[in-house]
């Protein structure tokens, strides 16, 4: 199967394309692009669950990077330890067996390829050009939009258990 | 030139792309090459070390790769440099070409492409 095939298909089975009206081109884009690279670049036996937004999001790491320019962007990603080790060592596939400081970079490297190609896309598609700040790693994270219902959460099933993205598109940023 | 003879530099604040271009090098039959974590540290190691081609990646902390390029260039003009980053878009490409990348890698890194590239900047 087609990888723009494979993504519609993995999209079609979740509730994307009930809210995918309520979302803006930029979080749709993303989405998209999100799923297709997990896809390709990590495991393409993947469900998509149900995708929502919410205003408030705390956890007990940050695993993050902003994404700059306009529109402007927070994302992130979190899950269970045992989860985001197995889809660390999945991806990176160094023998990650710990949540620690190589499963971390892992997982930022992952969404650091994902940040870039998703930028080069819409750099492709004239829609914006956008840059990247490093990937970062904090203790907590407790974000609270300005905006109700801003922060998208892409919760992504593996065989292992859930992974989820967040995206939080900046108030007053948009394209 | 001697494969042995040849000295890399590997520049990227994530340690599996430094792991898997170092990898790829090695594989190739590069066994020197060097690595660092941000564009600061690959400005000092040029310096240094004077490595025969760099491999820099564009978003690092402290110094980011653009501005690593620039600042090798000016110290040597000659200096064979490949960026090798995932933000490969418009903006960005006009942005290592004047600041004097020989080439530009959009990740992830495919093999054969690095090979080629390397072969090409060490004539």
């Amino acid at each position: 199967m087609k990888s723009d095939e494979l993504v519609v298909n993995i999209l079609d089975n979740s509730n994307y394309n009930d809210i995918a009206s309520d979302l803006t081109e930029f979080v749709r884009t993303y989405i998209e692009k999100l799923v297709s690279d997990v896809s390709l670049y990590v495991d393409s036996s993947i469900v998509v669950e149900d995708i929502e937004t919410v205003d408030k999001y705390k956890a007990s790491w940050e695993l993050s990077q902003d994404i700059t320019g306009v529109p402007s962007a927070y994302s992130a990603i979190d899950g269970n330890p045992d989860v985001l080790v197995a889809f660390a060592e999945m991806y990176s596939k160094l023998g990650v067996d710990t949540f620690d400081t190589l499963a971390k970079e892992a997982l930022l490297d992952f969404l650091n390829l994902h940040n870039g190609l998703f930028i080069v896309l819409l750099s492709k598609l004239n829609i914006c050009e956008l840059s990247l700040d490093p990937p970062r790693q904090n203790k907590y994270l407790d974000i609270t939009t300005e905006v109700n219902g801003k922060i998208t959460i892409i919760p992504i099933r593996f065989s292992f258990g859930v992974v989820r993205f967040l995206l939080y598109e900046l108030p007053g940023s948009e394209h | 030139m001697k494969r042995s003879d040849v000295k890399l530099l590997v520049c990227d604040d994530s340690i599996l792309a430094r792991k898997s271009i170092t990898a790829m090098l090695n594989s190739f039959g590069y066994d020197n090459v060097l690595e660092v974590s941000n564009g600061e540290d690959a400005v000092i190691t040029y310096k240094k070390e004077k490595p025969d081609v760099v491999f820099l990646d564009i978003v690092m902390p402290v110094k980011d790769g653009i501005t690593a390029t620039k600042e090798i260039r000016e110290f040597d003009p000659e200096a064979k440099i490949v960026v090798i980053s995932s933000v490969g878009t418009q903006t960005h490409l006009r942005e290592v070409i004047k600041a004097g990348a020989k080439d530009f890698i959009q990740k992830p890194v495919e093999k054969e492409i690095l090979k080629q590239i390397l072969e090409n900047n060490l004539g």
